[in-house]
């Protein structure tokens, strides 16, 4: 397997499904939630996310500070806090790479110090009207943020967004804007004049894509030989997965009975069991050993509810718990993996609740 | 570092497999024992089984491809003495222990080859020997 190619990229994230017309702040917050959440994802993409908040009656970004712990809510209460005059800027570069890692922002400089490095340059020579799509800012088909980063901006002027944008090989960008204008007049009869601000909220989201010099990560498995004569070997193949419905079906082999179900709720679990011995020897030493052929086994416990969307009576869970009870089961997971196995709890409790039919099934079985 | 990085087996690495460095909350306990015993006139007597081993558990979080991955290493290497690499820079010699391995979805992530579309935590347990 091919290495990836060191690039600068952004973890996707999903944002789900968001009405352009009707970005609200909330939604604002779930997304910043949701970077919260990819900080958290791995300290390895923490150590790469690069959030700072700046402000700057002027214009220029005058100071910055990293956040990386619960930026969801530091971020959203300063940029509250100064949205009299100041400037807010979030900014999210990821820079991957395990060789050649650099930092895109220094101490100092709010934005991109490495002017030198190929990518940003090319980036600069862009022109921004095409490069970050400044044209489309109207453009509002956008409802799908799915592999999509998020990039948010307080009244962050056009030249702002291009230096944040200007990190990465864009294909796209797409700005929206959300009406947050407001215009404070204190005493224009008196003295002719006011004090005003306005301020302007900006979303904008964009989306690396690959190419020869910004590849998206590729499934990269261990690094060295798969090979060894005293283990056996691993499978390096990527893992194939796609979508589709969680299905059971009875008996594995020419299924008569199948229920199509949803796909569980997070907290799913997969567990996996291995033989092994694991003593301790007189002299304090701990001897753990395991033959390859010894068994392992690998039990999937899948919570499912709110059935009654599609179409699952109790009578047809319990239809099939009874019919299919110890034999083997046919398992297609929302991965489009195929397992056969068998349920190991046919006694679990199936609620009814108002939305439905809710059921746990511990499946214990091997991937085909 | 800013990974964990596991070599395995120990001491001559065939594979190298690298993860990211673990959530806040691991831990590291001794697996060194004391009972302590009273007498009938009341003194303290302790005895110590000493170890100079080290739990350690590491809660990960990882996309579903790099599980997948993880899956496929222990499932040959489930017993194989491995050397682990820290955030801290600590190196130690371990076998992994405290299974099952349960590995849980947690969330979702950006639906790619290399994610698999979502987060899954796992907690690995070893028993191991600080090298430096």
């Amino acid at each position: 397997m091919a290495a990836a190619e060191v690039g600068i990229t952004l973890f996707p994230i999903t944002l789900g499904e968001v009405d352009n017309n009707n970005i609200s702040r909330s939604v604002t917050q779930t997304m910043l939630s949701d970077l919260a959440a990819l900080l958290t994802f791995n300290r390895l993409a923490a150590d790469r996310l690069f959030f700072f908040g700046a402000y700057s009656p002027g214009g220029q970004l005058a100071e910055h500070n990293f956040i990386y712990e619960d930026v969801a809510n530091n971020f959203f209460e300063d940029a509250e806090d100064n949205l009299a005059g100041y400037h807010q800027v979030l900014d999210i570069i990821q820079y991957i790479g395990f060789s050649g890692e650099r930092i895109l922002v220094d101490a100092d400089n709010a934005f991109l110090t490495l002017a030198t490095d190929n990518l940003v340059r090319r980036a600069y020579q862009r022109d921004a009207d095409d490069a970050f799509g400044w044209k489309n800012h109207d453009d509002r088909s956008v409802t799908d943020f799915t592999n999509y980063a998020l990039l948010r901006a307080y009244n962050a002027s056009n030249s702002m967004l291009t230096d944040i944008v200007r990190g990465g090989d864009f294909q796209d960008v797409y700005q929206f804007f959300e009406a947050l204008d407001s215009t404070i007049d204190a005493s224009g009869t008196e003295y002719g004049r006011g004090p005003s601000h306005s301020v302007i909220q900006d979303h904008v989201a964009f989306k690396i894509t690959g190419g020869p010099t910004c590849p998206e990560k590729e499934f990269t498995p261990f690094v060295g030989s798969s090979g060894d004569t005293s283990y056996g070997s691993i499978d390096e193949s990527t893992p194939s997965l796609s979508s589709n419905t969680l299905t059971l079906t009875y008996p594995y082999s020419t299924p008569t009975l199948t229920l199509t179900l949803k796909n569980p709720e997070f907290g799913d679990q997969d567990v996996l069991s291995f033989a092994k011995i694991d003593r301790t020897t007189r002299g304090g030493d701990r001897k753990i050993y395991a033959a390859n052929k010894w068994g392992e086994t690998q039990r999937l416990q899948l919570t499912v509810s709110n059935l009654l969307a599609c179409n699952v009576a109790v009578a047809d869970i319990v239809t099939f718990l009874n019919s299919s009870l110890g034999k083997e089961v046919g398992l297609r997971d929302w991965h489009n993996r195929q397992w056969r196995g068998v349920i190991v709890t046919p006694d679990t409790e199936i609620e009814q609740e108002v939305t439905g039919t809710r059921v746990t099934i511990t499946f214990e079985g091997v991937q085909v | 570092m800013i990974y964990t990085e596991l070599r395995l087996p120990y001491p001559n690495p065939k594979v190298v497999m690298i993860l990211p460095s673990p959530k806040f909350k691991d831990t590291r306990a001794s697996e060194s024992k004391v009972t302590i015993k009273r007498t009938m006139l009341g003194d303290t007597w302790s005895y110590v089984d000493s170890s100079d081993r080290t739990t350690l558990k590491i809660p990960l979080q990882l996309t579903r491809a790099k599980s997948i991955e993880l899956e496929r290493v222990l499932d040959v290497y489930k017993a194989a003495p491995m050397r682990i690499d820290l955030y801290d820079g600590s190196q130690w010699k371990g076998q992994l222990v405290g299974e099952p391995v349960t590995r849980t979805t947690t969330g979702r992530t950006g639906e790619t080859a290399y994610s698999g579309g979502e987060v899954v935590e796992v907690t690995l347990t070893f028993s191991a020997i600080r090298l430096n």
